[in-house]
């Protein structure tokens, strides 16, 4: 009995373990940001493979690559910028002398790094051209605020967002060097909130009206800049380890992880939209209420068609 | 058509076969069109876009096998498009040309809404989402396109989605 009652416990703490890395997978899958194919491909474009979601935190702790020594031998600056989000072992940031980066012609042949204007500017200027091989591959120019400071901004302003305060999106623009807000104007605080920020951050902030647009649970996730998402559904459990003292604790210990198992169950649900889907596929109908997946399915299925005497005319001017 | 039987067809091009031709015609010209339609907002001048776009293709058919010959296509045709508005008017816009919509009575109720929706967007968000909806870029090839950092690119495609999501779903009429 008691050899049971063990491997049962066992089999619980596995359902357990499962259950918080399907937590976690629900971070990443089931928050409609990760869900996208859209994030499938920024993943694989920037964020590390070991990490999905980043912590707030990591954006103003960007280290600097001063003191980092496996940061050597980068052919381009492209190979550099990869680096600073895949490859480096203590952060997924760029170096605190770095305000963005961007694509000067088009591709990734030549990328501009904006740096700071001071003296530590200066320096991870030189030390960038030391680190890379081929110096034709970045420009530099001047910004006011570092891309850790616009961070630092981000975050205060990110536990804004919502109904409340009509702000619907927040993200920093490297080139302009602002962190972006958008703000619906129908919501009543919104003045207020746009004269706050005004007065508090200057050109560090950047805001963007625009009416009638509100935020739903599923849009709650934010580009924090430089290929970081952050998502704010998802619940997070934490496991722990049970002794079998007795059957009685057992019992108490099940009933509680079944408990905990269907709180999540009923979470996540509450947490996605309810799809109702119309009687034919693909339809637009006052009853259907359209995720993203579907919005984007119903564009790249809306192709328009040229009309017919376009091939004949081709065909004409081949012949010629 | 997959992209190894669009790869066989363009070959048989390089021979000037016209069947060939014509089946790559009825594989990419709708696609083709919607990218050169979203982005100019005119249905003539998208048509001799796609025009002159099959024409070049056909007198110059690429010389290499192509790893991924539809985004070459696609590209090809985003630059004839590009290069078409440069000659135009400029900020040649759909939100500007309500003709565009009005002109779509006979068309299902589903695509006026798409149309309609996609009217709300900037050029640069409409831009994006056609060449990665319709056209079947990754975003990392569109921030080469259109010369945008890949982030900003990522976060014009969320808000435009969200706008087009919000208007289809009533939010926004």
């Amino acid at each position: 009995m008691k050899k049971l009652i063990k491997t049962f416990v066992l089999l619980l703490s596995v359902s357990l373990l499962s259950v918080t890395a399907s937590s976690e997978a629900y971070e990443t899958t089931c928050a409609p940001a990760i869900e996208e194919p859209v994030y499938e491909e920024y993943e694989e474009a920037i964020l590390p493979s070991s990490t999905t979601t980043i912590s707030i935190e990591s954006a103003s702790e960007a280290p600097s690559i001063v003191a980092d020594s496996s940061a050597t031998g980068f052919r381009t600056m492209w190979d550099l910028y990869q680096y600073w989000y895949e490859k480096k072992p203590d952060g997924n940031q760029y170096p605190e002398y770095v305000c963005g980066v961007w694509s000067t012609d088009g591709g990734m042949e030549i990328l501009t790094v904006a740096v700071t204007k001071d003296e530590k500017g200066e320096a991870g200027k030189q030390e960038i051209l030391e680190l890379i091989e081929n110096d034709s591959s970045v420009t530099f120019t001047y910004a006011s605020y570092s891309f850790a400071e616009l961070s630092a901004v981000r975050d205060e302003i990110l536990p804004l967002m919502g109904d409340d305060t009509g702000i619907f999106g927040l993200g920093i623009n490297e080139m302009e060097n602002c962190v972006h807000i958008d703000i619906n104007t129908e919501n009543p605080n919104s003045e207020a909130i746009i004269k706050k920020f005004t007065a508090g951050y200057g050109d560090m902030v950047k805001v963007e009206v625009s009416e009638g647009y509100t935020i739903t649970m599923e849009e709650t996730s934010y580009d924090i800049g430089g290929g970081d998402v952050v998502t704010e559904a998802g619940a997070v459990i934490t496991t722990g380890t049970v002794e079998t003292k007795s059957y009685d604790e057992v019992i108490i210990f099940c009933v509680i992880a079944v408990f905990v198992i269907l709180l999540i169950g009923v979470s996540a649900i509450g947490i996605r939209y309810i799809r109702v889907r119309g009687t034919t596929a693909g339809n637009i109908n006052e009853e259907t209420v359209l995720t993203k997946k579907d919005t984007e399915e119903l564009v790249k299925n809306s192709l328009e068609e040229p009309s017919s005497e376009v091939l004949s005319s081709v065909m004409k001017k081949i012949d010629e | 058509m997959t992209n190894n039987e669009l790869s066989n067809r363009l070959s048989e091009l390089k021979n000037g076969d016209k069947t060939a031709f014509e089946e790559i015609y009825r594989d990419i010209s709708a696609c083709a069109y919607t990218v050169a339609y979203r982005i100019t907002g005119d249905r003539h001048l998208s048509e001799d876009i796609l025009q002159d776009f099959f024409v070049k293709l056909y007198k110059n058919p690429p010389a290499e096998e192509l790893e991924n010959p539809k985004a070459y296509l696609m590209r090809m045709v985003h630059n004839i498009t590009v290069d078409y508005l440069k000659k135009q008017v400029p900020n040649s816009d759909i939100s500007d040309n309500e003709a565009v919509v009005s002109g779509q009575t006979e068309q299902s109720d589903e695509k006026m809404d798409i149309a309609c929706a996609l009217k709300r967007l900037d050029s640069d968000e409409r831009k994006i989402v056609t060449l990665h909806l319709n056209a079947g870029f990754k975003f990392r090839e569109i921030s080469g396109i259109i010369s945008m950092p890949l982030g900003t690119v990522l976060w014009k495609y969320r808000r435009a989605i969200g706008k087009l999501r919000n208007y289809l779903n009533g939010g926004e009429k």
